[in-house]
């Protein structure tokens, strides 16, 4: 269980590190979504359910979407 | 060696304080203001880590007591008090990227640029 | 700016136009709202303007390259600085008592409290809705007002006006964005959600009203069934979502939530001990669903304020 939770830890911190150095901004979104979910695997590992569900749906879900929405609407009314 | 083997014990301390230090840095230095925010929600996430490590009790499970065993509860149950503030504090990580993001879109509309140091330049320039 | 000499007036002196709407203020109600300066910051103030202004010349070669220097020492000064920070954390964390011990400082008597009384006390089977609704409930109070605030907040940043107070630019801009929505959604998207919105309004329903006794509560619940409402807008479009979610529903939803949190918790804190005895078994399930409206409101107004401008 111990290394489970220790590969968990490493591709957590991987993701952190490689999110924001993406090149383009949809990989940095779906790297962070990524990271939302992982994370929320760790809760579980933790015995903490309702953490588990709050952070998928919110982290992972809420939180990416309004990211990728932020970034269309930088891009997109660049030509006004 | 023991060097190791308390790195594997702290396993989840150690993992919030790299995370925090890899947010912070992107916080501080990224040029993009939308990868800023991501180093925020980076570093949010780790003290959640953090603090719910801190409530984890070994050989011990989920606090849905079941029924009937509210006498022995406390033997048999994790901490349930950091696992509340991390759920606050989710919520509240939400609200603030929300709000960042939504400050970034009219500085975008008002500067045409989300890039740190061309706006440096716009509003030392408006000065 | 700031080139011309302004003469030196008395700070004390009743200026009618200093708030800019031709009352007359007295000095302090100006300091207050930030109009006027006090006569010792005053003092201090101009001295300093005298002596600035030759130095005031915008000179843009030199502006850009005093900003490059600058930002090149602040690269290796925020990187030294966070290598010397994760230093002090790995050494300091390493010192944390022993990952899941239960004789840790952290598992004291209190969260066995939390776990013996709580289920009794407040009905509530899982112990972490029983105290963060009753036992922690300012906390929860103070979270409900960040989400009404940031919601407020984005609102006002990012509302649409109405169509009067247009300029030309963002008419056109506008124009070309409803012409620029697709006439026929994706198939795969409306297809799929056809399929998942149903259950995944099912299931955060579930775990609303199951919140006392199953994992869950309030806050999860409000996020699953935020994600359903926003998959259903992305679908649908906006027109068949304003069916059941419109702007009067949301503000209606949002401030009677909030309201009915800070009047029940009142009443659970303030009452008498015999009233409160018969409250407190029935207390957390209208806090619960009123907090997970108040959220599922939230996620989905920023979504779609960040959308089209409005809800």
């Amino acid at each position: 269980m111990i290394y489970v939770e220790c590969i968990l830890l490493v591709l957590l911190i991987v993701c952190a590190i490689v999110a924001p150095l993406a090149r383009r901004g949809l990989s940095a979104v779906i790297l962070y979504m990524t990271f939302g979910l992982i994370l929320s695997v760790l809760w579980l590992v933790l015995e903490s359910p309702d953490l588990a569900i709050t952070e998928a749906a919110l982290g992972a879900g809420v939180t990416g979407i309004l990211f990728y929405v932020t970034l269309r609407k930088i891009k997109r009314t660049k030509d006004d | 060696m023991e060097l190791l083997k308390a790195l594997v014990e702290h396993r989840y301390a150690l993992t919030a304080s790299i995370l925090f230090v890899t947010g912070l840095m992107n916080l501080m230095q990224q040029r993009h203001l939308v990868r800023k925010v991501i180093g925020l929600n980076i570093m949010d996430a780790s003290i959640f880590l953090l603090l719910a490590s801190q409530g984890y009790v070994e050989g011990r499970a989920a606090p849905v007591v079941a029924a009937g065993m509210a006498e022995q509860a406390a033997e048999l149950y994790i901490n349930p008090v950091p696992s509340g503030l991390v759920l606050t504090g989710i919520v509240v990580s939400v609200s603030v990227s929300a709000f960042s993001l939504a400050l970034i879109q009219k500085i975008y509309r008002e500067y045409g640029t989300t890039d740190i140091k061309e706006l440096v330049h716009l509003v030392k320039r408006e000065d | 700016m700031g080139r011309q000499s302004t003469p030196r007036k008395n700070p004390w002196a009743l200026d009618p136009s200093a708030s800019g709407d031709g009352r007359k203020r007295s000095a302090f109600v100006d300091w207050v709202n930030g109009d006027r300066i006090l006569h010792l910051s005053a003092a201090l103030h101009e001295p300093r303007e005298r002596r600035k202004r030759p130095i005031l010349v915008f000179n843009e070669e030199k502006m850009a390259a005093q900003l490059v220097q600058f930002f090149r020492r602040y690269h290796m000064a925020t990187t030294l600085m966070c290598a010397v920070l994760l230093v002090i954390f790995a050494w300091v964390v390493i010192t944390l008592p022993r990952f899941g011990d239960s004789a840790a400082p952290a598992n004291n008597e209190l969260p066995a409290v939390y776990l013996t009384e709580g289920p009794v006390e407040t009905g509530a089977d899982n112990a972490v809705t029983a105290m963060i609704f009753t036992y922690r409930g300012f906390d929860t109070l103070g979270e409900s007002c960040v989400l009404f605030l940031a919601l407020s907040s984005v609102m006002m940043l990012l509302r649409r006006e109405d169509g009067s107070m247009l300029s030309a630019q963002e008419r056109t801009a506008l124009a070309k964005a409803a012409a620029a929505e697709p006439k026929t959604r994706n198939y795969i998207i409306v297809q799929m959600s056809r399929i998942l919105v149903p259950f995944i309004f099912l299931y955060g329903l579930y775990v609303l009203l199951g919140g006392e006794s199953s994992p869950g509560g309030g806050f999860s619940a409000g996020a699953i069934l935020s994600a359903g409402i926003i998959l259903y807008r992305h679908a649908f479009g906006s027109e068949a979502t304003e069916r059941f979610m419109n702007e009067r529903v949301f503000v209606a939803v949002r401030t009677v939530g909030l309201c009915i949190y800070a009047v029940l918790f009142g009443a659970y804190i303030l009452l008498p001990d015999d009233v409160k005895s018969h409250l407190t078994a029935h207390l957390i399930m209208p806090i619960d669903v009123a907090v997970g409206m108040v959220v599922m409101c939230t996620m989905y107004g920023i979504y779609a304020l960040f959308i089209r401008g409005e809800i």
